[in-house]
């Protein structure tokens, strides 16, 4: 006999897409449970539901809940992201994005290479980079050429996601309905960021804790957000399908308190999104993370009981993923002198500046191309590395800059490329 | 002399062997504008040599250098391994096969040893190596290169090499030299020091020379001239854990059969035996703790034990468990046993040979070597042998055997805090506690848990909702699957160089 039962009956609390995944993913993994969705009135600070955006490692995670991306562009306002543009954020500006470089065809790193003969920024030797800047994207094709390289994450429009994760939890058996908690083997608390007796504090280096928000309509989507430095802090343009939203963040005290629970799975109550973990507004992860999460608890998934060894398990994955996304967010502000690093990013720094090598961390969430978009055009690293100095002959840098520059001429202007999509 | 060999880093390798040339081959192959080696080795200093089973890691590495396989499997005899046959650990009588490669598929969400699991306790006696095509090719000797881009049954293993280690020095030093490494046969007698900050500075051989340097590679075995000898680094001494210090080795003709694509380790009355198939003869050893058995009985059990005729006199090798508490310190790095040492039980010595020429090459320094080369390289360096000790500890603390004061020892000890956790964790939910990074991922712990006995009471609940007819049907037809897709490939010896 399994020691462990199955968990019969989960209750999911919070009115944003964070419980909304939260309760279709729960229903498809345990098919015989009663699920319940609560819906509260989100709260403003919860910034994981209200500006929502996947990375490219959350797409195993999108697929196995049966979210299809097209149907994510048609009916959930969704566009993609294939770059964020740092203006005065550190020594030069740069463009951070996700992918593969493109093979040199001799041994040694992109920005190794690069690093020996800079005679461009790094962000226009990747074409992820130079695709976003040209305000052009296509879905990645075979890896032969340049357009096999790039990787993306989709921004979901907050107000149209919520309703369309509604529909898709209801037709997989999820009963949807507001007011009191129903009790349940599991709960799992959505609700937002809420003082927490084990809350650990990152307002010291992620300080961007206000935000106001303000849309513009008649814009025309781009698949590149753009970050501004500011006097108080940055602002930022996002450019979804219907409208551009724009963000002012002050850097300082707010009501905004980027930070994470030491434990977010205490005995039946799993907290998801900003009540485990507070990203900031930064680059919109705090959905992001909740999806890897949401991941990590469906694969190991605890019987009834909730055995204390697997919480902790759950709860080590979770932390390490938490800080690990948080010491990238504080690579950015560090590089612009906005606040000191995090401990983590300082032992990568020490690295990066030694000889342009990532250590290796638990629980990345997104790939080493992301790091290198924002460590790079701020150091440059003490010691030029060695296997790029042997390689010969050189790496054709000045051809793959021609290439990449040639390419976004080639393609469709990101908006014809996206209202294909949606009427497809 | 260019401005780049001007500004290359001058290394001074002391010591040859296996250690030694893997890292004169990597850093003339990889960084020959950063690196001018220097190699001394001691023509009088045996090599100790029994490193002869490997790892998948090692194709990596020969690729790395761009060595042709073909070539490497001829120079040094080699034969191809599925995997390791363990016999006798858990209990006496039980054997299972830990394999390269994963278990089943996941169903759901869910992963497969889940299931299993489930019909296990259900009454299916089909044991889990059932649905792995590496085990199933390792015990049916056949063997095929995998084709890393298909998903096919037959191309769902890896594969490394059993191979006669002192043969891989020599093949090495020929790659090395032809890219440039120096030689120079010679014993070290003294090191200079630099007066303020302690760096080595150069090195005095017995006949009188000196040899400059700006970084020193150690790989003088367990003598450790520089790391242990001049600067007397820290050892890690973890023998309370693993006890066996001493092994007994001798070659022998094959018995007639097929020769085996796996590793054997038998576990003995005071350690194991391991058992290697060349193509030429077969290698064997005693590994002991001497604390439980003197070196005449262990010699005299090894030969017992052999399939066929001796070649050699046995030969008897001394060491301990452990490891440096820096593996780099000064302008010192010590590579292979002068670093650290871990018994063979899971063929890891060469793997740690490699893993750190590659942390080497990461962090790589110029002239002047500073806290973050060393950080970088100790931190890397320290958590795989770390990870490695309490896998192999588990082998032998997962036993209910009592027949020998060995046995009573290794069942009753305490284990390190991050192994018990671990296993904890196992028992009650069938949850392995996830790294990405290293040795050993999660099909090895099955391996290792499920094929030592400790079968967990809780998996995942999720598994229990399948009709069980049905679910062991579709494991049935798995099997099946994967036996009809091993009988198909060609045996074992026809993949073997001529």
């Amino acid at each position: 006999m399994n020691r462990q039962n199955r968990v019969r009956s989960v209750t999911v609390l919070g009115g944003g897409p964070v419980a909304g995944i939260a309760a279709l993913g729960f229903a498809q993994a345990l098919p015989g449970a009663r699920v319940d969705w609560i819906m509260r009135p989100v709260d403003p600070a919860a910034l994981a539901d209200r500006l929502p955006a996947t990375l490219p490692s959350s797409a195993p995670l999108l697929e196995r809940l049966g979210l299809d991306e097209a149907e994510l562009v048609r009916h959930a306002g969704a566009t993609h992201r294939l770059g964020e543009r740092f203006l005065g954020w550190g020594p030069a500006d740069y463009i951070a994005s996700e992918g593969q470089a493109m093979p040199l065809g001799v041994p040694g790193a992109l920005h190794h290479h690069h690093a020996l003969a800079p005679r461009h920024p790094l962000h226009r030797y990747r074409p992820a980079a130079v695709l976003a800047d040209a305000g052009r994207f296509v879905h990645p094709t075979a890896p032969d050429g340049p357009l096999g390289f790039h990787d993306y994450g989709l921004r979901l429009d907050p107000d149209a996601i919520t309703p369309f994760l509604a529909d898709r939890a209801t037709r997989a058996g999820v009963r949807i309905a507001s007011g009191d908690g129903v009790d349940a083997d599991l709960i799992v608390d959505a609700t937002g960021p809420a003082s927490a007796p084990d809350w650990i504090d990152w307002t010291d280096a992620l300080p961007a804790t206000t935000l106001t928000l303000a849309e513009t309509t008649g814009t025309a989507p781009d698949p590149c957000d753009t970050y501004r430095a500011t006097d108080t802090g940055w602002q930022a343009t996002w450019p979804l399908a219907q409208r551009t939203l724009t963000g002012t963040a002050t850097l300082g005290t707010g009501p905004i308190r980027p930070g994470r629970r030491a434990e977010p799975w205490q005995g039946n109550i799993l907290s998801l999104g900003d009540a485990a973990a507070a990203m900031g507004p930064l680059c919109w992860t705090g959905f992001a993370l909740a999806l890897a999460n949401l991941s990590l608890a469906l694969s190991l998934l605890p019987g009834r009981d909730m055995p204390p060894l697997l919480l902790t398990e759950y709860n080590r994955r979770a932390s390490l993923r938490a800080d690990r996304l948080a010491d990238l967010l504080s690579a950015h502000h560090h590089l612009a002198a906005h606040a000191p690093p995090r401990p983590g990013l300082a032992h990568t720094l020490a690295q990066f500046a030694r000889r342009g090598f990532l250590p290796h961390f638990e629980e990345e969430s997104v790939g080493a191309e992301r790091w290198l978009s924002v460590l790079a055009p701020a150091i440059r690293p003490a010691r030029p590395d060695p296997i790029a100095l042997s390689a010969h002959p050189p790496a054709p840098l000045d051809r793959l800059h021609a290439t990449l520059a040639a390419l976004p001429a080639r393609l469709p202007p990101y908006p014809d490329y996206l209202a294909r999509m949606r009427h497809a | 002399m260019t401005g780049q060999e001007r500004n290359r880093v001058r290394v001074v390798v002391v010591g040859g062997g296996t250690a030694g040339w893997m890292t004169a081959a990597g850093l003339t192959t990889l960084i020959p504008a950063a690196a001018d080696v220097h190699l001394i080795e001691s023509a009088e200093i045996g090599i100790v040599g029994v490193g002869e089973a490997t790892l998948p890691h090692l194709r990596a590495f020969i690729q790395r250098l761009g060595i042709d396989e073909v070539a490497f499997m001829t120079a040094t005899h080699a034969t191809f391994k599925l995997g390791i046959d363990f016999r006798d650990f858990g209990r006496i009588g039980d054997r299972y096969i830990h394999p390269f490669g994963t278990y089943g598929q996941p169903l759901g969400g869910v992963g497969f040893h889940h299931y299993w699991l489930r019909r296990h306790h259900g009454g299916n006696p089909t044991p889990l190596g059932a649905y792995s095509a590496g085990v199933v090719a390792g015990e049916r000797a056949r063997f095929a290169r995998p084709d890393p881009n298909s998903d096919a049954l037959q191309d769902s293993f890896g594969y490394a090499y059993q191979f006669d280690a002192t043969r891989f020095a020599p093949f090495l030093r020929a790659h090395a030299e032809a890219r440039g490494c120096r030689r120079t046969e010679g014993r070290v007698v003294s090191v200079d020091r630099d007066e303020q900050d302690g760096r080595v500075t150069a090195i005095h051989l017995a006949d009188g020379t000196r040899i400059e340097g700006d970084l020193f590679i150690d790989c003088s075995g367990f003598r450790a001239l520089l790391i242990g000898g001049e600067l007397d680094e820290a050892w890690e001494d973890w023998s309370h854990w693993l006890p066996c210090d001493r092994a007994v080795a001798v070659p022998c003709t094959h018995a007639p059969g097929p020769i085996e694509p796996l590793t054997r380790a038998t576990a003995m009355p005071a350690g194991w035996r391991w058992r290697i198939p060349l193509t030429t003869r077969v290698g064997n050893g005693y590994v002991y703790a001497s604390r439980y058995c003197d070196d005449d009985t262990a010699r005299d059990a090894l030969l017992a034990g052999l399939e066929g005729e001796p070649l050699a006199e046995p030969r008897l090798l001394r060491f301990r468990a452990g490891r440096r508490r820096h593996s780099w310190s000064h302008n010192v790095v010590a590579v292979g046993l002068a670093s650290g040492f871990l018994e063979p039980l899971e063929s890891t010595s060469i793997y740690l040979v490699q893993m750190a020429i590659t942390a080497l090459i990461e962090h790589f320094p110029d002239a002047r070597v500073t806290d973050a080369d060393r950080d970088g390289f100790n931190t890397a360096v320290d958590a795989e042998y770390d990870r490695i000790r309490d896998f192999l500890i588990l082998h032998y603390h997962a036993t209910t055997r009592d027949d020998s004061p060995f046995w009573n020892h290794v069942r009753t000890m305490a284990i390190p805090d991050t192994l018990a956790d671990r296993i904890a964790l196992w028992r009650q939910t069938a949850q392995v506690a996830h790294y990405s990074y290293g040795l050993f991922l999660e099909p090895s712990w099955l391996a290792v848990y499920l094929g030592q006995n400790i079968v967990p009471d809780g998996w995942d609940p999720r598994a229990d909702g399948a009709d069980p007819a049905k679910l062991d049907q579709a494991l049935a037809a798995l099997a099946a699957g994967i036996g009809t897709a091993i009988d198909a490939l060609p045996p074992h010896e026809a993949s073997l160089p001529r």
